[in-house]
Parts: C-alpha cells; sequence; structure tokens
C-alpha cells in the first residue's frame, strides 16, 4: 500500500514550492494567457472554433442574468456534497477499524488491491446499467471516487503515530475509546486532511465525466449538451466554472488542513 | 528468523486474498441468481460473463477495440513525453523561463481535463485526434509538474561539486541535472499513464467509434451487462500492468545509479 496516489485529479496533487508564486508574475500570466487567446480568436475569426474572452463573459453574464446556470451548479454541487461526505464518512470509519483490528484489516486489504486499480470514472457505464441516471448513480460514482484516497490516507496516518504517544496514553491508564478519540484521532487528522482533499479532487472530477456521459442536469452536462449544438462559448464557461470550483474546494481543503497541523502541533507541545 | 516471519506473513496474505476471492464469487453468484431481471440486466452469473468474453475474443471484437484503446493512449503519452520532459526540466532550471510560465501552468491545471473533452471534440472532431489530445493534456501536466519538481530538488552539493570541478553549463544540464531529475520524471510518468487509461477510457465513453469505453457505453444503452463488465475488469488490469512495467523501470534504473 505503498502509493497513495493514483488517480486523482492533477490540480488537487499539492507540489511543495521553495516560495510562493509572485503575485505580480501571476497577474502578467493571467494577462498574456488572455491576450494571446483574444489574439487568437481574432486570427482564427470562428467563432464556433475559438470564441473571443469577451463572448464567453458575455454569455457568463447572459446565464446569470437568465438564471440557466444556477439548476446546474445547484445539482452538481448537491450532489457532491451528499456523495462526499457519506463516503468520507464510511472511508475513515473503516480506515480507523482496518487500523486497530489485525483481523479486520486482513480480511478488507485484498478487496482494496481488487479494486483499487480501477479509475472511479470508468464505472460510469456500469452505475448507469445499475443505478439509471438518476441522484444515486451519481452519488455512487462519487463514493467510489472518494472512498480509496481517504481511507488509504487514513491508514496511512495512524500508521505514522508515534508509538511513543500511545504508550503514553496506554501506561497512564486510558481506556481504549479514549485512546482513539483523544490520541489516534487527532494525531492523524493532517493525514486524512490530505486524503480528504484528493478525495475530492477525484470525486469532483468524476462527477463532472458522469455528468457528461448520463444525465440531464449538471455543470458536466451543462458543457456536453452545449457541445452538440456547437455552443462553443459555453462550454468554455462551462470549463472555467468547474475549474474555478475545483480550485476553490482546493483551498478550503488547503486552509483545514492547516489548521489540523496546527492543532496537533498544540496537542505534542 | 525475520525471513521465516515474512514468509509466514506472506502465506497469509495470500490465504486471505483467497478467501476474498471466494466471497466476492458468492456474493455474485447470490446477486444474479437473486431474480431473472439481475441475471439479465444487471449481473450476469460469471460462467455467463465468461463465455461473452469468449465469444468476443473469438470474434476478434474486443481485440480490435483493446488496440484502438492501446495505441491511442500511447500516442498521446509519447508526445506528452517528448514535449513536457523538454520544457519541464528547462523551467525547473532556467529562474526566468520559470516565473513567467508557472503562473499559466497553474491557471490552467485546475481545469481538470475531463472537462477539456467536449471542447476538444469540437475542435478535433470524434475521431483519434481528439482522444490524443485529451491524453496528451492529462500526462503532460503529470510529467512536467514531477520534472519541475525533480529539478528543483536536487540536492545543491551536486551541481556546487560540479561547478567547483569546473564544470560547464552543457555538462552541468546534461551529466547532473538530466539524471538527478529522472527519478522523479518516471513517477511523473507513471502516474500520467495511470491516468491516461482512464481518460481515454471516457473520451470513448462520451464520443467515439471504438475503444474500450465505446465497447462499454454501447452495451449499457442496449442493456447488455456481459460487455460492461469485461470492459471494467480490462481496464483494471491494464492498470496493474503498466504500473507494474514502470516499477520495474523505476527498479532498473535506480539499481543502474546505484551501481554507479
Amino acid at each position: 500500500m505503498e502509493e497513495i496516489r493514483y488517480f486523482e485529479d492533477i490540480s488537487f496533487i499539492d507540489f511543495p514550492k521553495k516560495k510562493a508564486i509572485n503575485k505580480v508574475f501571476f497577474l502578467i500570466g493571467f494577462f498574456i494567457l488572455l491576450v494571446s487567446w483574444f489574439l487568437l480568436s481574432e486570427i482564427i475569426n470562428n467563432k464556433t472554433f475559438l470564441p473571443s474572452p469577451f463572448a464567453v463573459v458575455k454569455v457568463l453574464v447572459s446565464y446569470i442574468i437568465t438564471g440557466k446556470i444556477f439548476p446546474h451548479l445547484w445539482d452538481s454541487l448537491l450532489r457532491i456534497f451528499v456523495g462526499f461526505s457519506l463516503a468520507s464518512l464510511v472511508a475513515v470509519g473503516i480506515g480507523l477499524l482496518m487500523s486497530l483490528s489485525k483481523i479486520f484489516n486482513d480480511i478488507c486489504e485484498p478487496f482494496i488491491e481488487l479494486f483499487r486499480p480501477i479509475p472511479p470514472y470508468c464505472y460510469i457505464s456500469v452505475t448507469l446499467l445499475w443505478f439509471g441516471m438518476g441522484f444515486t448513480g451519481k452519488i455512487f460514482i462519487i463514493y467510489i471516487a472518494t472512498f480509496f484516497p481517504v481511507l488509504l490516507n487514513t491508514i496511512l496516518g495512524v500508521k505514522e503515530i508515534d508509538g511513543k504517544l500511545l504508550e503514553a496514553a496506554q501506561t497512564l491508564g486510558a481506556k481504549k475509546n479514549f485512546i482513539v478519540r483523544k490520541v489516534i484521532l487527532p494525531s492523524s487528522l493532517p493525514s486524512i486532511m490530505t486524503g480528504l482533499r484528493l478525495g475530492f479532487g477525484t470525486a469532483w472530477l468524476s462527477l463532472v465525466a458522469a455528468e457528461m456521459v448520463g444525465a440531464s442536469s449538471g455543470l458536466g452536462f451543462l458543457i456536453s449538451d452545449a457541445r452538440e449544438f456547437v455552443e462553443t462559448d459555453v462550454v468554455i464557461m462551462g470549463m472555467i466554472i468547474i475549474g474555478l470550483i475545483g480550485y476553490a474546494f482546493s483551498v478550503v481543503f488547503d486552509k483545514l488542513s492547516h489548521l489540523a497541523f496546527q492543532h496537533r502541533r498544540k496537542l505534542q507541545n | 528468523m525475520k525471513n521465516s516471519v515474512s514468509h509466514f506473513k506472506n502465506h497469509r496474505r495470500k490465504l486471505f486474498f483467497l478467501i476474498d476471492i471466494i466471497i466476492l464469487l458468492i456474493l455474485w453468484t447470490i446477486v444474479s441468481f437473486s431474480s431473472e431481471v439481475a441475471y439479465n440486466y444487471i449481473l450476469p452469473p460469471i460462467n455467463v460473463v465468461f463465455g461473452d468474453f469468449v465469444k468476443l475474443i473469438a470474434d476478434g471484437v474486443l481485440v480490435q477495440h483493446i488496440t484502438s484503446s492501446v495505441l491511442r493512449t500511447l500516442l498521446g503519452f509519447f508526445l506528452a513525453v517528448i514535449t513536457a520532459v523538454p520544457v519541464g526540466l528547462l523551467l525547473g532550471w532556467s529562474e526566468r523561463f520559470y516565473s513567467i510560465f508557472e503562473p499559466i501552468i497553474e491557471i490552467l491545471r485546475p481545469i481538470s481535463p475531463i472537462a477539456w473533452i467536449p471542447l476538444s471534440i469540437l475542435w478535433f472532431g470524434i475521431g483519434e485526434n481528439s482522444k490524443i489530445f485529451i491524453i496528451w493534456l492529462l500526462a503532460f501536466f503529470f510529467i512536467i509538474m514531477n520534472a519541475i519538481h525533480g529539478v528543483k530538488n536536487i540536492n545543491p552539493n551536486l551541481i556546487d561539486a560540479a561547478r567547483t570541478l569546473g564544470a560547464s553549463k552543457k555538462f552541468l544540464f546534461f551529466k547532473v541535472i538530466m539524471p538527478a531529475a529522472f527519478p522523479n520524471i518516471l513517477i511523473g510518468m507513471r502516474l500520467g499513464m495511470g491516468v491516461s487509461i482512464g481518460a481515454v477510457v471516457i473520451a470513448e465513453m462520451i464520443a467515439a467509434k471504438s475503444g474500450i469505453g465505446f465497447m462499454m457505453e454501447r452495451a449499457r444503452t442496449v442493456i447488455d451487462p456481459s460487455p460492461v463488465i469485461i470492459g471494467l475488469v480490462l481496464i483494471g488490469l491494464l492498470g496493474i500492468l503498466t504500473n507494474l512495467c514502470f516499477v520495474k523501470i523505476e527498479n532498473f534504473m535506480m539499481k543502474h545509479r546505484v551501481s554507479k
């Protein structure tokens, strides 16, 4: 189980940086990107191939004013919220059980090894076959996508706990219940947070994919539907919204895992 | 003593693996025979699925789908390697290029490649090119991020030592930086390859005329469960196989480095 990263979205992988991105350079990069996009669209001069950035902004404004975007946005967010919270609760629970009980670990490990090599978004056909195009199917996909990263990182987190901490708690006569709640859970929290971030990335990507293949609402459906009507501006608008939501959540999870680290440091001192 | 303990552990693992597979098969059979609908349209028993598998192979259909999926993946991946490795090494090496292009990469990175699929179909049609574009995009980011990371994290003592011994810039780049960043690039390639296989399948599900994903989706629309399950197992096997290949290559390279 040494390989924790497997199928998650590249946008959620954290590459430790020596220094933060310079804000000025970031703005310059953004500007270069916009200008080259604009110039390219002027040169190609084909709205169905590459609309200009202004056309995309115009479509976005009209979608917000007419309120056409909100049902899709709401549906996608609701699905990810329900599926993600369900899966992460179960995964953290099973992860803790697996690291506490040897026999449970032995029984569960082969199942994990068997199912992990299949990317979650490849379950889409099976899901549509078994659950249809509705809410349940999407929850199933999100569930599978979230489950493995959270589970594996929970197990890793418990494994990394300093043995002295546990021994100290045991010597001081702490009950098993107490140890789990007050020692194991707080100490493995940073690793669990990492798992949650990776799991969310995979889940978001899989949900968009599932909505593209079979759904009647959601952001993935929006862009794949717009593709059939050759509305390139709507497709690009949808891509940007999907990217922004993913990015926003990765920032939130970063902040949370930072808090978890601080909490652990405070406990250790 | 230590050896015998690990030997025992290995046996235990195998035993539990076997037990789990038996449990899985029993559950599968129970679900299949629970009702007529389940038998025909949800999860046929394993012997029926295997029969369909043999039939698909005998027709030559399956081999055709697998080859078209694998060829697409390899081509897109190859293009990604020859573009991402040089650019990544350059960006990791030159501070100036890095500060210009890093923000652009960081802006584009959060848009997941899956979201690019509709746009790539609009640009390149539903043929080969759109799939190759998606795989290229996906693998490109994985490899370039790891290449940059690899160069940035080279032990500075190595570079200083080479410099003090009078190495030229060219020598430094080809003989110190490139070999030192190579393990990281290999990791990026392995992760990128793993995801590429999934991405080609989902691209084929959305719009294609051949491939494993196409086979699964077409079978799904006519409610024929066997090809869907076969496709799923095949994807898993392909993933394990490619991962194993890369691990072997990585081990070989590491051994080579140590012996040097």
